[in-house]
């Protein structure tokens, strides 16, 4: 045994694999006849193997590079998931909710007042008998196969939609928008596509305050900004 | 009455919108999103697959902010981990495995024949965490990046030696600060 090369110092580093090519030769030579540095080379290697329970992406820190959808998207999960279940873990906040609840319910008379007057708003449904002066288109478009088929209702001073939308993709996030003459487009509604309504098309009921002469179109827009089918009326 | 009560609505539905433990939601992606997701990518191969990962392990985290608050060892071992299982869970529903990336190191390695011996990622990186900086930047360099002696020693920008006796050292304190769970601990991150 080269007393030189007796260097317990290198064995941690010749555990880990990090030593050159040429110096974890000259180790590994060294320890075939050093029982002592074998010894200790087991032990490190055993703990090698436990360093590997932690995986290299665990010395990266921060959030994700490229802003904070990732975050929006979860925190959007987490509202949508706390469901009755979690009562009873978020008693306090729930209590708050409650009392806002009640406090509404107290004003109730009101909130009902207003669902009273309301039933005209709402465009006729499948049910409802189309008025005679409705307009009524359907457009599929080739670019993206989305299908629109729109009643449009004239108010006075605003319009009044049912849309059937088909043709979209599951978990896209949409919205039915009426495209005036002249300035932006109003929006009417807005919904995620859901695999039925990926499948079967979703109904959709809506209104916007734009004058029925000044409409120029009814378009569906993703969140993102695609137009999916725009429907001239 | 009816101006009266939208104004209860609009209260209403801005406090529903407001999630008790939102806070904790954005703690863990501010300090530990980049890490969660680089590993799920790595594990999944794919990147919308392991977006939904990490939401799912945040969203874990949120619901069983008791354990993380009160378990031992590190906050990031523990979404590793849950991250891992959720993988792990959705690859066995698919009858695939997915694939875990091991540092090739060409030296001996015993056999794990002993399930004692098998230690889980919190444990390591609760040790890993209790190490001095010097100490903690060495591993990382040497191991968990995969550098040599020299180019942690450039890393770091201290000697060569002093790089193989901070090694040596951290690697001793790392199986002193394990040392009981080593023997005691079955891997329940498995």
């Amino acid at each position: 045994m080269n007393p030189v090369e007796h260097d317990p110092s290198l064995l941690a580093a010749y555990a880990l694999g990090g030593l050159d090519p040429a110096e974890q030769d000259a180790v590994q030579a060294h320890v075939a006849g050093c029982p002592d540095c074998q010894l200790e080379v087991r032990e490190f290697t055993s703990l090698r193997l436990a360093l590997d329970e932690v995986p290299p992406e665990a010395f990266l820190d921060g959030p994700p590079a490229g802003g904070d959808l990732l975050l929006q998207k979860t925190l959007r999960r987490a509202r949508a998931e706390l469901g009755p279940e979690k009562r009873s873990r978020w008693a306090p906040a729930m209590i708050t909710v409650a009392a806002a609840v009640a406090l509404a319910v107290a004003l109730g008379g009101g909130v009902y007042l207003g669902r009273e007057t309301a039933p005209e708003q709402v465009a006729g449904g499948p049910t409802t008998p189309v008025p005679s002066d409705a307009k009524q288109a359907k457009v599929t478009d080739p670019a993206t196969g989305a299908t629109m088929s729109v009643t449009m209702v004239p108010k006075k001073g605003w319009v009044s939609l049912h849309a059937d939308v088909s043709g979209i993709k599951a978990g896209l996030n949409c919205e039915l928008r009426v495209v005036p003459k002249a300035g932006e487009p109003v929006l009417a509604g807005s919904w995620r596509v859901s695999p039925l309504g990926e499948a079967e098309g979703t109904p959709l009921d809506g209104t916007a305050l734009v004058d029925p002469s000044a409409v120029k179109a009814v378009e569906v827009v993703t969140t993102e900004g695609k137009t999916m089918v725009t429907v001239p009326v | 009455m009816a101006s009266v009560a939208t104004p209860s609505r609009k209260a209403r539905r801005a406090r529903a919108q407001q999630v008790p433990g939102e806070d904790l939601i954005r703690t863990l992606y501010e300090e530990h999103g980049r890490s969660l997701l680089a590993y799920a990518i790595r594990l999944t191969n794919d990147r919308a697959a392991a977006e939904d990962v990490v939401q799912e392990t945040l969203l874990r985290a949120w619901k069983h902010a008791d354990d993380l608050e009160h378990g031992i060892g590190s906050v990031r071992g523990w979404l590793l981990t849950v991250a891992r299982n959720i993988i792990t869970d959705r690859a066995r529903a698919r009858a695939v495995r997915p694939t875990e990336v091991n540092q090739p190191v060409d030296i001996p390695t015993p056999a794990r024949d002993h399930a004692d011996d098998v230690v889980d990622t919190i444990t390591v990186m609760g040790a890993i965490d209790q190490l001095t900086p010097e100490h903690r930047a060495v591993i990382v360099e040497l191991y968990y990046r995969g550098h040599t002696v020299n180019e942690t020693a450039a890393v770091l920008q201290i000697a060569p030696g002093t790089v193989k006796s901070r090694t040596y050292h951290a690697v001793r304190a790392l199986r002193t600060a394990m040392g009981a769970k080593v023997k005691g601990t079955k891997g329940g991150a498995r």
